[in-house]
């Protein structure tokens, strides 16, 4: 019984960690939105979201918006996509150029930025490229410090990196000598509202100010990136999260059988002691809803466990497993499962013959 | 020996039968999920191999199109043209960006092209035009067949209304399918200003790619070349190693359960066969004779497995586009090299429990009730 429970945990194990994997990435996609402490961001008119998409504000815009007397101060933000390339590892990124606000919201080593040659790094992209504070790294082609390390800053998309937004402004605008133009234009304005003023009259009035640009919340920026995310990945974790129930379904299925097989002379002498089938299907039925339930407040403990060391493997991962809504929807998976399942030994059990009880 | 294995294999068809089903399933999820990320992989590297360019020019420092970013300015166009060995340089823009229409959303990679140029558009056009007129795009023909439209109907993009002008075949993936809108239109999107993001370099017949984009690196400050091949190698690589660490992940999962899923079975059957092992065994047979037959029989299950694993792998490469046209799988022998290895040494472990039970078996067993 023992080893039936082992193996129903761990396809519970198996199931939790695939849902734990698609809401992890959901998570993880969001955080550094969801870090933003601004009430408003302002982003380029028909951009609405950062995963992925390009959004850049009239750098003139600035001004307008911290005239306003809504506003108590903005802060830009710049954003480019890359490569990082370091140790034959290969990562994509997003560099984040930032002044007093929309750098990193936990830094678990070091500091922050402080200088335009410095960068911090997400703790999940040091691992993956052997990186330590102090190493000299080239991004864009430009050497930076490696000063600080954040967390929480990482997901399958990619990670963060974050260097002072002067610098980054003039990596980007490629040759300023050349192109005429001094600096790029941010990617997103963080706005900090003047005391009394709330941010849905804020969002109205300021939205006004430029055709070119629209108002949101964080929220609603993280939102979108999620969504985004979830257009480019969803068939196929969907697909990964189905793969996990139906090989569950084989394994609880077998364990059930297995169980069933053991125990197929009781079975006999039970049914030459005047048992019908019904009987016996009550019985299986029980004892896979028992193990079952056993098997399943272990394998959500267990998952836990799982879902803790996975990250140490692969640090841009997360697993979300401690979520109410995915140990509900494994739960009842399980269950599910289980109740599908019990088809393989109650099978069996209709085919027991009394006689074999008689027989060496 | 051979004998004693396969009539206990055989002895619970339906056991053997839900065993090696188990089995198949822990390493179909593996080699699925392997072959998803080299199958988006190799769809990632489409647009460059398909381009007609020998050469790509980008910023310094950039070595991708995949997730990456490169500006160059538009002035370097003349410097690029008139270096040794070129024919054709060919500006495109390039961003991410998600298409909107019907409700209906995808991510693309967005690339702005222009009239006349012979590199860089689409390669197979189902309907319309190839290049856009100012104000339309080119999607691929999987977007008109989800959301329902055709040619002249709107659809909008980085925030702006544009008219269905073509639509392309070969174009589409999960992970960056290709959208063509006119250059202009882009720059003005996108501010741009005087800029591009790639220069597309055609090498005149005979010209060496490699030795071009040497001189091209050489002759343009600032500047990144790399031959196609390399190019592609080089996303290639990227999108790979994006996926490498999640796919040991879940190889080890399927490993586990692999693992116990042969490893209940043996144990069970070596538990209700402990009459026969115990005959044996009084029978004179050693109890390395018997871990052998309990061995093999693991073997047996795993190598069945492994076959239906295989066989379900490759109706799966052959559905999955019909079931979800956004998703591709392939299997490189690599990857099912990989996933033999992991299916011999589950058959191993797996006998490790069944096979310290043997020795504990005695042959009295047999005149017990």
């Amino acid at each position: 019984m023992a080893l039936s429970i082992a193996a129903i945990a761990s396809v519970v194990v198996l199931i939790t960690v695939f849902e734990g994997f698609k809401s992890g990435l959901s998570a993880q996609v969001r955080s550094y939105v969801d870090s933003l402490t601004a009430p408003l961001v302002v982003i380029q008119a028909g951009a609405d979201s950062t995963a992925a998409v390009r959004s850049a504000v009239p750098a003139e815009l600035v001004q307008k918006l911290t005239a306003a007397p809504e506003v108590q101060a903005v802060h830009p933000v710049l954003i480019v996509r890359s490569i990082f390339e370091h140790a034959d590892h290969k990562t994509p990124v997003s560099v984040v150029g930032y002044e007093e606000r929309g750098g990193p919201a936990r830094i678990v080593a070091g500091r922050p930025v402080a200088g335009p040659d410095e960068a911090v790094f997400d703790r999940g992209l040091m691992r993956k490229h052997g990186l330590s504070l102090g190493d000299q790294v080239a991004v864009f082609g430009r050497r930076f410090k490696v000063v600080g390390v954040s967390s929480g800053t990482s997901s399958l998309l990619g990670s963060y990196i974050f260097v002072s937004l002067e610098t980054l402004q003039t990596i980007a605008s490629g040759f300023p000598e050349t192109t005429g133009q001094a600096t790029e234009a941010p990617t997103m304005l963080l706005v900090d509202l003047a005391p009394g003023v709330t941010a849905s009259e804020a969002q109205i009035r300021l939205g006004a100010l430029s055709a070119d640009v629209r108002v949101v919340t964080p929220d609603f920026l993280a939102g979108n990136d999620v969504r985004a995310v979830n257009d480019i990945m969803g068939s196929a974790m969907t697909f990964l999260v189905y793969a996990a129930y139906v090989v569950g379904l084989l394994v609880v299925g077998l364990t059930f059988y297995g169980g069933v097989l053991e125990r197929h002379s009781e079975f006999g002498i039970v049914k030459a002691l005047g048992a019908g089938n019904r009987w016996l299907y009550a019985y299986v039925l029980a004892y896979s809803a028992a193990l079952t339930a056993a098997a399943l407040a272990i394998g959500i403990a267990a998952s836990q466990g799982v879902a803790s060391l996975i990250p140490e493997i692969a640090p841009q991962y997360l697993v979300v497993a401690w979520d109410p809504r995915v140990i509900f929807r494994t739960s009842v998976a399980a269950l599910g499962i289980a109740l599908i399942a019990s088809a393989f030994p109650i099978l069996r059990v209709s085919r027991v013959d009394p006689a074999m009880v008689f027989r060496r | 020996m051979l004998r004693l294995m396969w009539s206990d294999l055989t002895s619970e068809p339906l056991r053997l039968a839900v065993t090696v089903a188990g089995v198949a399933g822990a390493l179909v999820l593996v080699l699925a999920l392997g072959g998803l990320f080299e199958g988006t992989s190799e769809k990632i590297v489409t647009y460059p191999q398909r381009s007609g360019a020998d050469v790509w020019v980008m910023q310094e420092g950039v070595s991708n199109m995949h997730m990456a970013t490169s500006i160059l300015p538009q002035s370097y166009g003349e410097a690029i043209s008139t270096v040794d060995g070129v024919e054709q340089a060919t500006p495109i823009l390039y961003v991410s960006g998600v298409v909107e229409a019907e409700g209906q959303r995808w991510f693309s990679y967005v690339i702005g092209i222009r009239e006349g140029e012979p590199n860089g558009g689409p390669w197979d056009v189902a309907q319309g035009r190839a290049v856009p007129d100012p104000g339309g795009i080119v999607v691929p023909d999987v977007f008109a067949r989800q959301a329902g439209f055709g040619l002249g109907d709107r659809l909008t993009i980085l925030g702006a209304s544009f008219r269905v002008d073509g639509i392309t075949r070969g174009t589409y993936s999960m992970a960056n399918s290709l959208t063509f809108v006119p250059f202009e239109d882009m720059a003005r999107l996108l501010s741009a200003g005087p800029t591009v993001s790639y220069y597309l370099v055609k090498a005149g017949d005979g010209v060496d790619p490699q030795g071009l984009a040497t001189r091209l690196e050489s002759a343009v400050a600032g500047t990144n070349a790399m031959t196609t091949e390399d190019f592609v190698a080089s996303d290639r690589v990227m999108a790979r190693q994006m996926g490498a660490d999640i796919i040991q992940v879940m190889t080890l999962i399927g490993f586990v359960i692999g693992v116990g899923v042969v490893g209940l079975t043996m144990y069970g059957a070596t538990v209700s066969h402990a009459r026969e092992y115990g005959v044996v065994k009084a029978l004179g047979a050693t109890n390395r004779r018997l871990i052998g037959v309990v061995v093999l029989q693991a073997v047996a299950m795993i190598a069945l497995g492994f076959g239906f694993a295989i066989g379900l792998a490759l109706l799966l490469r052959q559905a999955l586009p019909l079931m979800a046209s956004d998703l591709a799988v392939s299997y490189p022998g690599a990857l099912i090299g990989r996933v033999a290895v992991a299916a011999g040494v589950m058959a191993v472990v797996s006998s490790v429990l069944p096979a310290w039970r043997i020795p504990r078996l005695e042959p009295v067993i047999v005149f017990k009730e």
